[in-house]
């Protein structure tokens, strides 16, 4: 927000898109002839302070927008309200409006942030359909592991240091299909903003990243929808208005469970995800958003043996999902000062009910399942020249449950329920026209244990010219939760969380960031951005944990990662993407070893492209290209001999007799994927029928080596990642 | 730009092509063999009845063929002494893999310290030490005792001087099932033996000392957790009782 001159008068307001009432953030707002203006804050809020009385012009303008001109007359110390809907561009004009980016460029202290949109989501080509994580995936500072997997990580961080957040609520196990797929519809997105690094003290609790997922809020003017299939899932979206509001809704299930039911092919898995968001205005100040996520992956699986004889039949009933829920009440207490009270309620669960039928029936019942509510209240405050202050506080209960029974007997019933208090402030202050800085701090209180944290967060920006900014910042980061997953699993289905207890310290990071943002010519931004990361107390399960020491059941260790990313990306155009490339080297010390984690991928390049083609096609290109990840080498192998009880002698097996850890490294993973979408009007809807290939040229990239030792000698075997994937789908708006 | 991006596209394509039928082959990476002891000695449930048997083989390169027989992959040319608090004896290689206490010369007494020294003809040094524990004494199920199938089963003893854990198994006499586990306590509820149908069961209970107990949890691709110097494997030493029951349908 800017301001200027002496007056203590104001224009402030609201700024929305014509068509279907949605909030319009990082519009640019000037009074005509002065160098007076501002830009839209994420909720299309703007204020323009300190405006001598008289009479004046607003130019709102935005990529992709109409330019909105509109007249206004300040008088003497009071605060003018004027809202806008801007109408969408039927021609976009490259170079003439500014971009949100632009906007951010100029006005905010941002690094490290990237912002991806509905479009880019939909445009990309993705395993069966668009996939927010997946194209996270191609950012700089991001790597993944293998194919099968959409976890991030992020610059030498693991899954769990990532703080998800959907409409503000902090989400945990954010996965279907055991991983392979995000648990987010992109058809309800409005925008994805995620943070690798330097993130401001508003956020805190994970160590490594920010990613926040805003969805629509509805249609304000009309009723609309789009339906959409792939072969994966079919989706429905419905939105449009309701007194004084809006709402949106938004569900997808898989049907393959549905298709093949009855033939050789069934399997009885699906899963589903719904969402849903109600606005309404109570008055110009105040808005209440009730908004919700319920989504589960349900396998029902009843196996009998082939064999007569035997008769072993098995039943698995599992179900794992998640359910969050919010109450926003945004309130515009003065012109100066904006107000978000969020109420929050975030559920994961995990049920595995499992009957084994033979001669006798017994059933093994497991439950896993976190419980997260939370009270957060944020504060934004213009009125002090030069300055954008944020403050806020936020209160956490959580409730943890593990427990497992067979046939009635509890073998294991713990639950614990630590509580999480935070209180941050921080400042953006226009030092001078060169200079902005970003002061902030974040005091976080955990119950287990009494532990208090102070994390103090710096960012700098100094716009040596009026295209190419210095950026830097630094911040100390603390994280109370933790998952208990091991470097050396290959497949990881399902995070399980654990609190920290009093024995554990608070894990910490501090990350230093530098770098530069260029804006070049035709929109082309550059920017190249240079990290070092410290961890400490990270925690790793104990594979080798005596069962009977409570004490030994995780290993504490430190780590540090440091890289550079380079990216050249173009947001607006016919032709539009990025070139991404990461070197990135990442450490752990951990148990009296140094290594490199499986996800030290050095050397990353991602070339992203979007093209109109014309005549309503559209071409969407992803190439990724990266440096082998590390893995274990099995060197030797030996008979290992235990004592037999049944038989009374020795027993024998092969043993494997690895290397160093993670001493070797798989070979250069390379993939090219390609999407081709048709706009296309059908009795009055619009059609987008496309067509995605993964992996099109059928590169076998290394998942991972073993030696099968049933054979003499042992053969050497190589599990390969995703083969050639056509799929096809069809998306139809009205 | 569109130009530059086909040719980008298609020069991609062709170096993609070129390297997309790539067959993973096996990383030739030097390993030098080791040697495995496997030294276990036992108190069976028969007061009179021990076993000391040290086995000396070596490990291979994953990519060699490994000899079926124990008496192609053993160390045979060793010098193996076990010495304990009055006596060093000299265990002599007699058949496959296992070098014996021939004249049983050693007696194995609770408490007591045993060191390994194995000499190889290269004269690379092994030496280990393991405590012996005592036996524990099975209460439930007591010999003969019946018990109700597909239930869980308790099973207590009486706790062992010198065990650092206990290995609890359930064998089948006639049948394939057969479960164990360990134990710090002097009590243990299996529930596996929701599974166990009505039979003959032999239970027994094993003390183990740490090195046995350590070599036991560690059986997995990881560095295993081994207490010999100059070797891989174990010198453990272990005692156990037995009892055997009936498993009837309630």
């Amino acid at each position: 927000m800017a301001q200027s001159a002496k007056s203590e008068a104001s224009i402030s307001g609201f700024v929305r898109d014509s068509e279907n009432g949605e909030s319009m953030p990082w519009v640019n707002v000037l009074i005509k002839n002065t160098v007076l203006g501002a830009a839209t804050n994420d909720v299309g809020y703007y204020i323009i302070q300190h405006v001598a009385p008289g009479d004046y012009t607003l130019v709102f303008t935005m990529m992709g927008y109409e330019r909105h001109e509109q007249s206004v007359q300040v008088t003497t110390d009071k605060v003018v309200k004027v809202d806008v809907a801007l109408k969408p561009a039927v021609v976009e004009l490259e170079g003439v409006v500014k971009t949100a980016e632009r906007a951010r460029f100029e006005r905010e202290v941002e690094i490290s942030t990237s912002t991806l949109t509905a479009r880019q989501l939909s445009t990309l080509p993705m395993l069966a359909e668009a996939d927010v994580f997946r194209t996270l995936q191609l950012l700089p500072g991001v790597v993944t592991r293998s194919d099968f997997s959409s976890q991030l990580y992020v610059r030498g961080g693991s899954p769990d240091e990532n703080l998800i957040l959907l409409d503000g609520v902090s989400v945990y196990n954010p996965f279907h299909l055991l991983g392979l797929f995000s648990t987010f519809n992109t058809d309800a997105i409005k925008e994805v903003e995620f943070m690798t690094g330097g993130f401001p003290a508003e956020y805190g609790g994970r160590l490594s990243s920010v990613l926040s997922i805003t969805n629509n809020e509805g249609n304000a003017k009309e009723f609309a929808g789009s339906v959409n299939i792939s072969m994966l899932s079919a989706k429905a979206t419905l939105q449009g208005p309701i007194p004084r509001g809006s709402y949106l809704i938004s569900a997808r299930r898989t049907y393959f469970d549905q298709i093949f039911k009855g033939t050789r092919y069934d399997f009885p898995y699906f899963f589903y995800d719904l969402q849903g968001k109600i606005n309404f205005d109570l008055g110009h100040d105040h808005r209440l958003t009730l908004s919700g996520f319920y989504g589960d992956d349900k396998l029902d699986y009843d196996l009998e043996s082939d064999d007569e004889e035997d008769d072993l039949a098995v039943g698995i009933d599992w179900l794992w999902g998640n359910r969050t829920t919010a109450l926003k009440w945004r309130w515009l207490i003065h012109p100066n000062l904006y107000s978000e009270v969020l109420l929050t309620r975030s559920n994961f669960a995990l049920n595995l009910d499992l009957d084994i039928i033979s001669t006798n029936a017994v059933n093994l019942k497991v439950e896993n399942g976190i419980l997260d509510r939370s009270i957060k209240a944020d504060l934004s405050y213009f009125g002090i020249a030069e300055h954008g202050i944020k403050f806020g506080v936020s209160q956490s209960w959580l409730d943890f449950k593990y427990a497992f029974g067979i046939s009635g007997n509890q073998l294991l019933d713990y639950e614990t329920s630590p509580a999480l208090f935070a209180a941050y402030a921080q400042d953006q202050w226009q030092f001078s026209n060169l200079l902005s800085v970003r002061l902030g701090a974040r005091l976080e209180h955990y119950s287990i244990g009494q532990y208090t944290t102070l994390s103090p967060r710096l960012g700098l920006k100094y716009r040596l010219y009026d295209n190419f900014a210095l950026k830097g910042s630094f911040g100390l980061y603390h994280q109370f939760l933790t998952t208990a997953a091991s470097d050396d699993q290959n497949f990881n289905f399902i995070d399980l969380w654990f609190p920290l207890t009093e024995q554990y310290q608070p894990l910490n990071a501090v990350h230093y960031v530098g770098g530069v943002e260029w804006w070049l010519p035709y929109d082309l931004i550059f920017t190249c951005e240079f990290y070092h990361k410290t961890m400490a107390n990270l925690l790793e399960i104990n594979e080798y944990s005596d069962f009977n020491n409570t004490t030994d059941d995780f290993f504490v260790g430190d780590g540090q990662a440091t890289g550079f990313e380079i990216l050249l990306k173009k947001s607006t155009g016919r032709f539009n993407g990025w070139i991404g490339y990461t070197y990135s080297r990442t450490q752990r010390h951990i148990n009296a070893l140094t290594f490199y984690p499986k996800h030290d991928r050095r050397h990353n390049l991602n070339l992203v492209l979007n093209h109109d083609l014309g005549r309503s096609w559209n071409l969407g290109f992803v190439f990724t290209c990266g440096s082998g990840t590390p893995y274990t080498p099995v060197l030797g192998k030996y008979v290992r001999y235990s004592w037999d009880f049944h038989r009374n002698e020795v027993d024998d097996d092969i043993y494997n007799r690895m290397g160093s850890k993670n001493s070797q490294r798989y070979p250069i993973y390379h993939r090219m994927d390609l999407s081709l979408r048709k706009r296309w009007r059908l009795w009055g809807l619009e059609n987008y029928p496309y067509v995605q290939i993964i992996n099109v040229y059928n590169r076998k990239n290394i998942f991972l080596y073993f030696w099968d030792h049933d054979t003499n000698p042992s053969k050497f075997i190589t599990v390969p990642m995703f083969p050639i994937l056509p799929t096809i789908g069809m998306e139809i708006n009205f | 730009m569109v130009k530059c991006f086909c040719n980008i596209l298609i020069l991609l394509m062709i170096a993609a092509c070129l390297s997309c039928n790539d067959e993973a082959m096996a990383p030739d990476l030097d390993y030098d063999s080791e040697v495995v002891v496997f030294g276990l000695f036992l108190i069976t449930e028969k007061e009179n009845v021990q076993q000391k048997a040290i086995r000396l083989e070596r490990s291979y390169k994953v990519t060699e063929k490994v000899p079926p027989s124990q008496k192609d992959r053993a160390i045979k040319d060793a010098l193996v002494f076990v010495e304990s608090k009055d006596k060093r004896v000299q265990f002599e290689y007699l058949f496959d893999n296992v070098y014996l206490d021939n004249a049983d010369e050693l007696q194995l007494l609770p408490g007591e310290l045993y060191k390994l020294d194995i000499t190889l003809t290269n004269g690379h040094k092994i030496t280990a030490e393991c405590i012996m524990p005592d036996r524990p004494k099975i209460l439930s199920p007591a010999a003969g005792q019946s018990v109700a199938a597909y239930q869980p089963l308790t099973v207590t003893w009486e706790k062992a001087r010198f065990a650092h854990r206990y290995e609890i198994a359930i064998d089948e006499n006639f049948d394939g099932f057969q479960v164990s586990m360990f134990s710090a306590s002097d009590q243990e509820d299996l529930y596996s033996f929701l599974f166990a149908g009505p039979d003959r069961y032999t239970v027994t209970v094993a003390s183990l000392d740490q090195n046995y107990y350590d070599y036991l949890r560690s059986r997995s691709d990881r560095e295993p957790i081994s207490h010999i110097n100059g070797a891989l494997g174990v010198f453990g030493a272990m005692a156990y009782d037995r009892e055997r029951f009936i498993a009837m349908a309630l």
